[in-house]
């Protein structure tokens, strides 16, 4: 009896247990393909400029080196604006210099300093991203890296300035380092000797592995907007942060309004009206949802250019100013199952329908608000083609529209894009992964895909 | 028997006024709704029937010509061809696969939880960013997908300038699943009944078996409406392949959305844009009843 049972079970388990590693090998696979291009992004986004065109591609970005030239200026006569003068050329000729005959060797940092009897007087270090866009879209934009180029007129004080270089005759807080590594020294040198020449004698080249250099980029692709439309005055001033904020005001105001509107539609559907009003009420809000964009935004565009809502946050807001039926839906069922005694009783009392709405409906409804929020977060989180249709100047890109016409700028490089790719998605990311349960409740509660 | 008129008046208006109140509170989001949404609809229809001119609006009245003008355009049918492709290609590709997934995901103990967070993640990426990352991946010169044709001794290829594969590239990125679709079904299979199940498997219907024969059945309905929504979402595709490819190389990735899009910006021809979008408006709309009317079907 008990040997019959065993085997019984045993062979339930068979076929059970196929099904199980089928779909742990199955389900590790589609994960594996699922976070390939996020971890492939992030590793692109951390590359360096060269390092990006490589074929093939590899997945793991390189060591990041980080350069120290020193230079000595013992030598050199005169006073200190000369002095400071001669050392910011030779620092732009040896950055400028260095970086682009050294593409290779992922250098990611380069540091010069200027020493005079044995005093260090001179300290700048550039960022690799830095000093590409200086050459993509900054002072250096179309020019070749010559020594008489990177020098004409007053370029040079311009860089540094971007730069940022410390000067001091009685010595700066950074001192000339020691006990560095050598790899690039003798290449180094010869690239100096030959094609960029300073007017202070190279000393020493120390290099040092850094990692953390390849994080650092994404400060810079934070800028890269500034340098990309030096027209738009808030781009130059908030860099990538201008289209974050305009994201964060969309969709900030389509959450508060859908909350707002649907709340009181829905309570007034689901406690003012008959029921077949309501229900009448509530079919005219769900088809005026089911308007399909892509065949009403020819006429709508028309409209809201006659009205001035072109180009400005109008023409951004607007269309989030109706209820939509799908969250009046949800809203209405919830409120159909608060207790009509509530009401009742509050009514006897003497409470106006505002009153009902303020104390009673939304206190009661803290997870339908959430829902509702989440909801539209995730439906206009994607919105792309109405936010392109409507905004010209740069300082009312969405993220979306941004990252649209930044990848379609042939100047940008694909690190940098990345780079502003992965950093849009990884808030939302740990967001998500923060409130999964919510997310995943407030889904399912839908029923419909944002 | 005088005051009786006036109580009854009185009463009356505090009837009327609670007919009246909600619908007062209610006309703004409709007139809104009105404004932003049927308006446009009905503005639509009004500038199809015009030879559109923005300037002296609206233009030369030319009746019905602009449909029969966009039914011999060649462009017209190559769009709604495009439309059609999209969709057979995205019901081959990308239709089953959140599904095998969340059946999968039932059966997963440990994993389960973890692997579902992950499976949201795709819906929470904007169409942007994965449009960048996955352009990177078809670049012809320094793409991954090159490099793995060329691994297994293929021709490499240029992928989104190609009119042949650009249809391809655009839907490939939705076989990696996930999204929204997945939590759905899992939520539909977990509300298969447990007594069910047991039953089944006391008659030695397990493993596959059980995917199968009862699973599957079940959950069919939800199968159908998410059917019906991708169709449907798949009709208006607009954003993505506009963001790959622009609607070209050679307007063979040009749907029914970017027709329109291009009608008036490209080619300025407002009444033209506008009957597409009519056409485009009443095809949704039917296949939106055909959603409905099984809707209604599966509660009663």
């Amino acid at each position: 009896m008990k040997k019959t049972k065993h085997r019984t079970k045993m062979k339930l388990g068979k076929s059970e247990r196929g099904l199980k590693i089928v779909a742990v090998v199955v389900s590790l696979i589609f994960a594996a393909a699922m976070l390939y291009p996020m971890i492939f992004a992030v590793s692109s986004a951390m590359k360096d400029n060269k390092k990006i065109y490589e074929i093939p591609p590899k997945l793991l970005p390189d060591a990041a080196n980080s350069l120290s030239v020193v230079l000595d200026y013992s030598e050199v006569k005169g006073d200190e604006k000369e002095l400071k003068d001669k050392m910011l050329q030779d620092n732009i000729v040896t950055m400028f210099g260095v970086s682009q005959k050294m593409q290779e060797d992922s250098i990611m940092e380069i540091k010069v300093y200027g020493v005079k009897d044995g005093e260090t007087v001179f300290y700048s270090r550039a960022h690799q991203m830095k000093l590409q866009m200086e050459k993509d879209y900054g002072i250096y934009k179309g020019t070749a890296i010559k020594t008489k180029v990177l020098l004409h007129g007053d370029r040079y004080i311009r860089a540094c300035d971007s730069i940022g270089y410390e000067f001091d005759m009685n010595g700066v807080s950074e001192k000339a380092p020691e006990g560095l590594g050598t790899k690039f020294s003798e290449k180094v040198a010869k690239i100096m000797d030959e094609k960029y020449q300073t007017t202070g004698e190279l000393v020493s080249v120390g290099d040092k592995v850094k990692n953390f250099l390849n994080l650092e980029s994404f400060k810079y692709y934070l800028q890269m907007p500034a340098y990309i439309y030096p027209e738009s005055e808030a781009v130059q001033n908030f860099g990538f942060m201008t289209f974050v904020f305009n994201s964060i005001i969309v969709i900030g105001f389509a959450m508060v309004s859908q909350v707002i509107l649907c709340s009181v539609c829905a309570f007034v559907i689901s406690r003012k009206l008959s029921k077949r009003a309501g229900q009448f009420v509530l079919l005219f809000f769900l088809g005026g949802m089911m308007v399909p964009f892509a065949s009403i935004m020819l006429p709508q565009l028309i409209m809201y250019r006659e009205m001035g809502a072109y180009n400005n946050y109008a023409a951004l807001l607007l269309p989030f100013l109706y209820p939509y039926g799908f969250y009046v839906y949800l809203y209405k069922g919830f409120f159909d199952q608060i207790p009509g005694s509530y009401f009742e009783a509050a009514e006897l009392d003497g409470a106006g329908s505002f009153y009902l709405y303020t104390r009673i409906c939304m206190p009661l409804s803290k997870p339908i608000i959430s829902l509702i929020a989440l909801q539209t977060f995730i439906g206009n989180w994607n919105d792309f083609f109405w936010a392109w249709l409507v905004t010209e100047d740069q300082k009312l890109w969405t993220l979306n529209v941004a990252l649209y016409n930044i990848s379609n700028n042939v100047a940008t490089k694909q690190n940098a894009l990345m780079g502003l790719a992965v950093v849009t998605i990884t808030p939302v990311i740990l967001l998500s992964i923060l409130f999964s349960k919510q997310l995943k409740q407030s889904i399912v509660a839908s029923g419909v895909k944002g | 028997m005088k005051k009786s008129p006036q109580k009854k008046n009185r009463a009356g208006s505090y009837q009327f006024r609670k007919k009246v109140t909600p619908w007062c509170i209610l006309f703004i989001p409709m007139a809104c709704t009105v404004w932003l949404k049927y308006y446009p609809i009905f503005s639509a229809f009004f500038i199809s029937l015009f030879n559109y001119d923005p300037i002296n609006q609206p233009g030369k009245f030319v009746g019905f010509q602009n449909y029969v003008d966009i039914f011999q355009m060649q462009g017209y049918w190559d769009s709604w061809k495009n439309t059609f492709i999209l969709l057979a290609l995205q019901l081959c590709m990308c239709f089953l696969i959140p599904l095998i997934q969340a059946l999968l995901l039932n059966e997963l103990v440990r994993l389960k939880k973890c692997l579902t967070t992950l499976y949201i993640l795709p819906a929470l990426i904007p169409t942007s960013v994965n449009v960048i990352i996955w352009k990177w991946i078809w670049h012809p010169d320094y793409g991954v997908a090159n490099q793995i044709v060329k691994f297994f001794g293929g021709q490499p290829q240029t992928w989104l300038s190609d009119p042949n594969l650009v249809k391809f590239c655009i839907i490939f990125p939705g076989v990696l699943g996930g999204g929204l679709t997945v939590l759905l079904y899992l939520s539909a299979i977990q509300g298969v009944s447990t007594d069910i199940m047991e039953s089944a498997a006391l008659d030695g219907c397990t493993g596959f078996g059980r995917i199968i024969h009862i699973i599957l059945p079940n959950i069919s309905f939800m199968v159908f409406i998410q059917l019906i929504m991708c169709v449907i979402t798949t009709m208006q595709l607009l954003d993505v392949p506009y963001m790959y490819a622009s609607g070209g190389p050679s307007g063979a990735s040009t749907t029914q959305g970017i027709f329109i899009y291009n009608a008036f910006n490209q080619d300025l021809n407002y009444g033209r844009g506008s009957a597409a979008s009519v056409i485009l408006l009443l095809v949704i709309a039917a296949m939106t009843m055909i959603q409905m009317r099984f809707e209604k079907m599966e509660k009663e």
